[in-house]
């Protein structure tokens, strides 16, 4: 089983290979964020590989303001997420588009995100079932996730209106707003997910975790 | 020297180009002699179209020039070329079907260039495996995702099939098995030695001790 660490007890530098990191969000009350936390041996550092938002892969030094999951995975697997880790960050130096696609198929065989008619972008939890999808690693049972769950859609809506404001391609927003009621994969879900003894995890052993990680960011502080 | 022009014609040939004697298209370009080839290529499709060529041909060609000389000294394009006029030309239009040509070309660079290739994929293994053996594995690992990555993505799924198949078990790194497995897997169903190699490094896991729950999932031949 995953267990759920937190740095001041569990500094990132005990991350083995790779491990899901997760946080709350300080201008986003409610929102989660999540990324994958992997080690590079030839840097002897663990880096922070994640999806900040629209074409804004990012690669850098974990804060303290994130808890992070193990996950019951064999290490020599969990190397070669971290190796994949490496592959997509330097394969997609434009970044990843943001969007409600799904995680299946996402990466080319170079890394290189692919898009398409169906694979528009992904978001920040998307992106880290995709990359373990693509290391043949998969976190959560798929077809047990439910469709139009109260605030998925607005949630999406919410992005959009981000994505416009912040200047993103007047294709792009209009492709994603048919999106909208796709199956979302919540941060904290993902996280949960993470945690279970057996992956995939369902969706309802997902949630159970989930809601116990919700607790312990906020007793934490954990707020990015 | 032969000159060739290959003239994108998909209306009658589909995906083939119509490759011709310049002579018989230009005229008053150039003279034949029988020591060497020279291909003009032209159209939209110039790029699928160079893809049969070496390197620096192709660099010739993106340079601007259009026009690619083969050095009369390649002996391997010296023997080819001439035997492809005669089995491939056309009385009726003085002309060859590139398809054929290409397969035959392949063919014989094949026979010259298989060892090499094979030796640059055997030592590139060989290196990965060198790098996990002196404790740089994740080097190792980027060495393996960055080459398959770069043959898979110029569709080399030969080459690739070709490593899958005489990688040596018993020699190599368990990471760089793995990394092998996982690197190929999106290319599965496009690299017909992976299967094999997929139960072979099962049996290798297994061998070494080195099997658990979970090693292999979602590496499966797809």
């Amino acid at each position: 089983m995953g267990e759920l660490r937190l740095p001041a007890q569990n500094p990132f530098s005990e991350v083995l290979h790779v491990a899901i990191a997760i946080t709350t969000l300080r201008e986003h009350p409610g929102q989660q964020h999540l990324g994958i936390l992997h080690r590079d041996g030839s840097e002897n550092a663990v880096r922070l590989l994640h999806l900040a938002w629209h074409n804004q892969l990012k690669n850098s030094d974990p804060r303290p303001s994130y808890a992070w999951i193990t996950l019951s995975i064999p290490p020599r697997r969990a190397r070669q997420v971290a190796a994949l880790c490496r592959r997509v960050w330097r394969a997609n130096p434009d970044g990843v588009p943001y969007a409600f696609s799904q995680p299946s198929d996402c990466f080319a065989t170079t890394g290189e995100y692919l898009i398409g008619p169906t694979r528009l972008g992904l978001t920040c939890a998307s992106f880290v079932l995709s990359l373990f999808e693509s290391a043949g690693l998969r976190l959560v049972e798929y077809e047990s996730w439910p469709t139009n769950r109260d605030g998925d859609s607005e949630r999406q809506r919410q992005i959009i209106g981000l994505l416009t404001e912040g200047g993103a391609p007047a294709e792009h927003v209009a492709a994603i707003t048919a999106e909208v009621g796709n199956v979302r994969f919540r941060p904290e879900e993902v996280g949960g997910a993470s945690i279970a003894t057996v992956l995939p995890a369902s969706f309802s052993e997902a949630c159970n975790n989930a809601k116990w990680i919700l607790v312990v960011l906020f007793e934490q502080g954990l707020v990015t | 020297m032969i000159d060739l022009e290959i003239i994108n014609n998909k209306s009658l040939f589909r995906d083939n180009f119509h490759v011709a004697l310049r002579e018989d298209v230009q005229p008053n370009f150039g003279r034949v002699q029988q020591k060497g080839v020279q291909a003009l290529i032209r159209g939209r499709e110039f790029s699928h179209a160079a893809g049969i060529y070496r390197a620096k041909q192709i660099e010739n060609l993106r340079s601007g020039m259009g026009l690619v000389t083969y050095d009369p000294a390649d002996q391997d394009l010296e023997a080819v070329w001439p035997n492809l006029f005669k089995e491939h030309r056309k009385p009726s239009t003085n002309g060859f079907y590139l398809m054929n040509i290409l397969s035959a070309l392949e063919a014989d660079e094949s026979k010259s260039r298989i060892a090499e290739i094979n030796k640059g994929d055997a030592n590139f293994v060989n290196r990965a495996n060198r790098l996990a053996a002196h404790g740089q594995v994740d080097s190792a690992l980027d060495l393996v995702y960055d080459y398959i990555d770069n043959l898979l993505t110029n569709s080399e799924f030969n080459r690739v099939n070709s490593i899958l198949r005489n990688v040596a078990l018993a020699d190599a790194s368990s990471d760089v098995l793995l990394g092998l497995l996982t690197s190929t897997l999106p290319a599965r169903r496009k690299l017909w030695s992976r299967s094999r190699f997929y139960n072979d490094v099962e049996l290798e896991f297994r061998r070494r001790g080195e099997w658990e729950e979970g090693l292999l999932t979602g590496l499966q031949p797809g």
